[in-house]
């Protein structure tokens, strides 16, 4: 069993959507932020995933 | 390299990222949640190993579970005065909750109907030293400017900071 490039987006879409719901509702700013770096994360683990399934058309 | 990856370590460190993800939002306490944020970098450092990515999980480690985190604390425990002041209300809003879902169906259904023009996986990985040797002479550049734009912010928060007899 294995998974490929689709999982990994939908798993990036998931955690970028916990960091928007986190950084649309708290009043502490530490706690804004936190939740922008989830969201960063989240665009990282995107752009990984599709630079190790995809190869650029040269 | 094949097309795709094992499903058994994909669903463990996706089911630990997704759920420090909703524990971090969903609990009271900011140092909780800072600890939280570690368990969810972690995983995505394990994430992006399971990716052959070995470079990128390195740094994530040492970024993100060290630097950032490590960061995110002193902030809260200095800004902190007292030890019940990291309770927090926990902010829960409808809307938000409404904003956060609609942009989960649009981006579910983009990674859905999403076609790659190139679908072959890469040959191999790139390792350290290739990636080290190409960033040190054809992306010289910038890493130069990346290097300039980190001492100019490293600059402008001393002088931020730098008190009232600036």
């Amino acid at each position: 069993m294995t998974v490929g490039p689709t999982a990994f987006m939908a798993l990036a879409g998931v955690l970028f959507c916990i960091g928007l719901f986190g950084a649309l509702t708290k009043k502490s700013a530490v706690m804004v932020l936190m939740s922008l770096e989830l969201m960063t994360n989240a665009v990282n683990l995107n752009l990984v995933a599709i630079s190790r399934f995809m190869t650029p058309a040269s | 390299m094949p097309d795709s990856v094992a499903v058994v370590p994909f669903v463990i460190l996706a089911a630990l990222a997704v759920g420090g993800g909703a524990m971090m939002v969903l609990t009271r306490n900011v140092v909780h949640a800072a600890f939280w944020l570690l368990e969810v970098m972690m995983a995505v450092s394990g994430l992006f190993m399971l990716l052959s990515a070995g470079f990128l999980a390195l740094i994530q480690m040492m970024v993100y579970a060290g630097a950032v985190s490590v960061l995110v604390l002193f902030t809260v425990m200095l800004t902190l005065r007292r030890r019940e002041d990291a309770e927090r209300s926990l902010d829960l809003s409808w809307s938000a909750g409404l904003i956060a879902l609609g942009v989960f169906v649009a981006v579910g259904a983009a990674v859905v109907s999403f076609v790659p023009a190139v679908v072959t996986a890469p040959a191999l990985t790139p390792g350290v030293a290739e990636f080290g040797r190409t960033l040190f002479t054809e992306r010289a550049l910038p890493f130069e400017i990346a290097s300039v734009v980190l001492l100019i912010a490293l600059v402008g928060a001393v002088w931020w900071a730098g008190g009232d007899d600036r």
